[in-house]
Parts: structure tokens; C-alpha cells; sequence
């Protein structure tokens, strides 16, 4: 007999909890069947697995393992469900964008991706669409991706010590080609701080996905002071 | 004790031996030195740095991998390949075991061996390392360097379960390794934090079963971020850390990367004892081990 949506959503959450990704799969092929919705799948049914798992990661009781095989997890789900959010469909969508749409890559110097893609994992079970424009890449590279996707954030991952200055080289290239105002500028990687987020222009850091996720889902709607407010506010 | 369904290979860098049957030759440490953040290196860029406190580094762990009997690879981290270069031809000059050229930039790592092309370093040389990131201008770079020994990772954000790294490296860093024209390969199946060290040492053992080749990992890669242990202080930390050496050496690891040099005196103690141990182990297999072994030395 067919399992009901509520069963499916259910059991969605058990399987991402429990990082059964095969499980995972084979779940969204049965909800697709009967008839679910990306959102269904995607923010009832595996966010609040990959949320337990994250609120386990910041208690100790589930670990970076844990956290980027869910994020593995929900990025296959997503590449399953929206094949078409992908960047070869955002490639050709010359509209106006549609919702808050992230482009997020590592910053030149740095190849690391894990946190990166934990971040996109996250931010589009949110809603968010990330578009990852990969690893080592130019100031140049991220405003010409904010144009082609019309984004209105910007992740910046700078794991390795040497390359987090880099941060501020993409700010200042968003200032030059007068995208900054339009764009939230968020950063991620080990041992950020806020003076130094402060430092480099950023919006916003994310010691975690999560945070960074709760954090900018407040600059969205206005309830955390954005850099440019904070630069106002001490002159 | 340990048993393999291949093999073991075994493999000659320079002056030292990695790999073999399980209790007959003694894993390899490897410690770094010039990392981002190490207190001798003055300019990070150009490489510039207090030799005489290197020197003295390098000797304390030449005297460590002595006494122990646990033969050592020097693992030379920099950020530009001007600087790597300086470090390597300092090191080369002030030892003579094998050096480890390692860079998280690829084109780092492959000016400097270019540099040394022809010299006779290259024997001595094990490039650090070849990821699923890897180029073909990278491997390219490494056969025409004539560079035969590497490090392989096959760790991802898509490969951390054991099952995963040992698909990505039958199915794509082996064949990697094979264009480069390398003959020993060491791999290093990555470390993400502690806890999954035991992941880390799961994905060497089924390699080795499956390859026979020679394997490691990092197991202190993520010691000094371990904010509760260190803050019991010593000897805590180092007593909790040692244990993290320990398990993937019962695992059958040929060889690990320990991180910063500082900590050679504790770590060659705690590896040779494990190994002493489990090369004991093994003699009730049939094996002996080599006469330098820290079976004979620690005891």
C-alpha cells in the first residue's frame, strides 16, 4: 500500500536523523510519485533532520562527519528535486529573480569546500537558492556571478589562515562594481570574529551553517544591522 | 593479529622503508614544520626563518626517531613555492631523510618541484598530496618532474564514510597516481575531527586489505582545537592526544602525520610503544620484526 505524505515526511526525517541516504533517495522517488512538493520534501520532511543534526553538532553529540553527510544528503536531495535550480537553469533564467538567491563559493587561494557546501545544503532548505561557483576563486569570479545570477547574497568560505584577508579584496570588488548596497556579504571558516567580519566589510559570519543561515534570514528582514549601518553608527 | 587478504607492499624513499607485512617494519612519523602560525618562519611569503631554532627542531626529532626506532619524513608546509623552496633546500641540507612537499596550493607544490628538477632530491621527494581536486597539469607536472613517490587522498565532502574514500581511490586517484608515473604511493585516508579518527583508521584497513598499499592519516589534525581536553592541561592533553596516534596504528597505519614538530619527544614515545606492541603481536603470526624496530629500542 502507498504511504501516506504524513508518512513520508516522517519518515524523511527519521532517514536524514539517521543519515540513511539510500533511505533518503528512495523516499523522495516515493514522494515525487505521489505527488509532494519540493517544499513538502525538502523543509517538512528533511530540515528538521538536518536541524537535530545540527543542534547535536553545536551540544557535541553529533559530529562534523555527521554534518557534512547530511549535507551531502541534502544536496543530492536537492539536485534530485530541482534539477532545474541548478546553474545550468539559472544559465538561462533571464527574468528578474525569484526569492533570495545565494551565490557562494571559496575564496582564491583556499580549495576547501566541505563548509561550502554545508552552507549551500542548508541555506536551500531554507528556501535560499545557492548557487556554488566552486573553489580558488577570484574577487572577479564572485560580481561576476552576483550579475549572472542576480544574487542578493554572497558567501565568501575562507578556511586557511593566509586567504581570509581575501574576504576584503570581495568586498571592496562588490563596492567597485557598485553591487555592494544591493548584496548581503556573508563569511564562514575557521576562527572568524566579528571585529574581523567588521574588518573586511562583511554583513555578517557564520561559525556554523546554521548560524550563518539564522543570522541572515535577520538581515533579510531588517532585524541585524548590515556593515554599512555599523560603519554609520561609529562615525 | 592484523590480517590482510593481499599482500603488503613495501616501499624504499630514500633511506627509509613504509609499508610491509604487519610487524616487520616500524611506521613512519611524519612532523611539520614552517605551518601557517609556526613561530620560526619570520616571512611566510619569501620563506624567510630562524634557522638556528629549525636546526635545533630538526634535531630533537632526529634524536626522538633514534631512540625510538620509528624512522621519520619531514613534512615541509608552505604557503608560496618561493618559500617552500627555501625551506627544502634547507632541510635537504640539514638532513637526509625524505622530505615532504606540502602546500594547500597545487601550483606551490609544482614550481617547487620543478625547481628541483634533476637534482638528486628528487629521490628524497614525496609530493603532499594528490586530491580528488587534482589536475592533469598537476600530474603531468610530477612525472615529467621524475618524482615517483606521493601522497593520495581520496577524502571529500562526498567520500567521508570508509566505503567512500576507498571507491574514490579504486575508481579515479589510483588511476591519477598511475599517469603521474608514481611507483609508491602512501595514502592518507584524512582525518575530519577525533572522533572519526576511528572512521579514518576503518577506511586504511579496508585499503590496505583491498591494495596492500601503504596507509596513514593525520590523527592530531584536529587536537589543538580540542578546547575541552586541553583545558585539563598536562599531562591530560597529552595522555588523550596519544591515544589518537594509537588507534589507527593498531588499525595497521604504515605511517602518520603528527603536525607540528614541537611535539616529537611525546608522540615518537606513544607511537613506538603501540607499535613495539603490536609487532610483538605479530610474532605470534611468524613475523619478526627488522632489528631496528622500537621493540628493541624502547625496552
Amino acid at each position: 500500500m502507498a504511504k501516506s505524505k504524513k508518512e513520508i515526511i516522517q519518515e524523511l526525517q527519521t532517514a536524514m536523523c539517521d543519515l540513511e541516504d539510500e533511505v533518503v533517495t528512495s523516499l523522495i522517488k516515493e514522494g515525487i510519485q505521489c505527488g509532494m512538493t519540493t517544499n513538502e520534501i525538502v523543509i517538512e520532511g528533511l530540515n528538521p533532520g538536518l536541524t537535530i543534526i545540527g543542534e547535536g553538532f553545536e551540544k557535541n553529540e553529533r559530529f562534523m562527519s555527521d554534518l557534512m553527510i547530511a549535507g551531502q544528503i541534502m544536496n543530492d536531495a536537492l539536485e534530485l528535486l530541482l534539477p532545474k535550480t541548478s546553474m545550468a537553469e539559472a544559465e538561462h533564467d533571464t527574468g528578474p529573480r525569484k526569492g533570495n538567491v545565494m551565490v557562494i563559493g571559496t575564496v582564491e587561494g583556499d580549495l576547501h569546500n566541505v563548509g561550502k557546501r554545508i552552507v549551500s545544503a542548508t541555506f536551500g532548505g531554507a528556501g535560499i537558492r545557492a548557487i556554488d561557483i566552486g573553489e580558488n576563486k577570484s574577487a572577479a569570479d564572485f560580481v561576476a556571478a552576483v550579475k549572472k545570477y542576480k544574487a542578493n547574497i554572497v558567501g565568501a568560505s575562507a578556511i586557511i589562515g593566509p586567504v581570509t584577508p581575501y574576504c576584503k579584496v570581495i568586498h571592496n570588488a562588490l563596492v567597485d562594481a557598485g553591487l555592494r548596497d544591493d548584496v548581503l556579504f556573508i563569511t564562514g571558516g575557521w576562527g572568524m570574529t566579528e571585529e574581523w567580519c567588521n574588518e573586511v566589510g562583511a554583513d555578517t559570519y557564520g561559525e556554523t551553517a546554521i548560524e550563518g543561515l539564522a543570522k541572515v534570514q535577520k538581515l533579510l528582514v531588517g532585524e541585524l544591522p548590515r556593515w554599512k549601518d555599523k560603519v554609520k553608527k561609529k562615525k | 593479529m592484523l590480517s590482510f587478504s593481499v599482500p603488503q607492499k613495501e616501499f624504499k624513499i630514500g633511506k627509509i622503508t613504509v609499508g610491509g607485512t604487519p610487524g616487520k617494519n616500524p611506521p613512519v612519523l611524519s612532523g611539520s614544520i614552517f605551518f601557517t602560525g609556526h613561530l620560526v618562519v619570520k616571512d611566510p611569503e619569501k620563506g624567510i626563518f630562524d634557522q638556528d631554532k629549525v636546526k635545533r627542531q630538526l634535531e630533537i626529532d632526529k634524536v626522538a626517531s633514534e631512540q625510538t626506532g620509528l624512522p621519520r619524513i619531514i613534512d615541509i608546509q608552505g604557503e608560496t613555492a618561493e618559500a617552500l623552496i627555501r625551506y627544502t633546500e634547507f632541510v635537504a641540507v640539514n638532513c637526509d631523510d625524505p622530505i615532504s612537499i606540502d602546500s594547500a596550493l597545487p601550483k606551490a607544490r609544482m614550481q617547487t618541484l620543478e625547481h628541483f628538477k634533476g637534482s638528486e632530491l628528487i629521490p628524497r621527494i614525496i609530493y603532499n598530496s594528490i586530491g580528488y581536486t587534482y589536475s592533469e597539469e598537476e600530474l603531468e607536472c610530477i612525472k615529467t618532474c621524475g618524482v615517483k613517490t606521493a601522497v593520495v587522498m581520496p577524502f571529500s565532502s562526498k567520500t567521508v564514510r570508509p566505503k567512500g574514500r576507498i571507491k574514490l581511490l579504486n575508481e579515479n586517484l589510483l588511476a591519477a597516481a598511475g599517469r603521474a608515473g608514481l611507483e609508491n604511493i602512501l595514502v592518507d585516508t584524512g582525518v575530519l575531527d577525533i572522533p572519526s579518527i576511528s572512521w579514518s583508521s576503518k577506511a586504511l584497513w579496508e585499503i590496505k586489505d583491498k591494495t596492500g598499499l601503504p596507509c596513514g592519516c593525520s590523527p592530531l589534525h584536529m587536537v589543538t582545537h580540542w578546547e575541552k581536553m586541553k583545558a585539563r592541561g598536562s599531562p591530560c592533553f597529552e595522555a588523550a592526544a596519544a591515544t589518537l596516534l594509537a588507534h589507527p596504528l593498531i588499525s595497521g597505519a604504515d605511517f602518520l602525520f603528527y603536525g607540528p614538530m614541537r611535539n616529537s619527544t611525546w608522540v615518537y614515545s606513544a607511537c613506538a610503544t603501540v607499535a613495539a606492541m603490536a609487532a610483538y603481536g605479530e610474532t605470534l603470526e611468524g613475523t619478526r620484526p627488522i632489528s631496528a624496530h622500537p621493540l628493541y629500542k624502547i625496552f
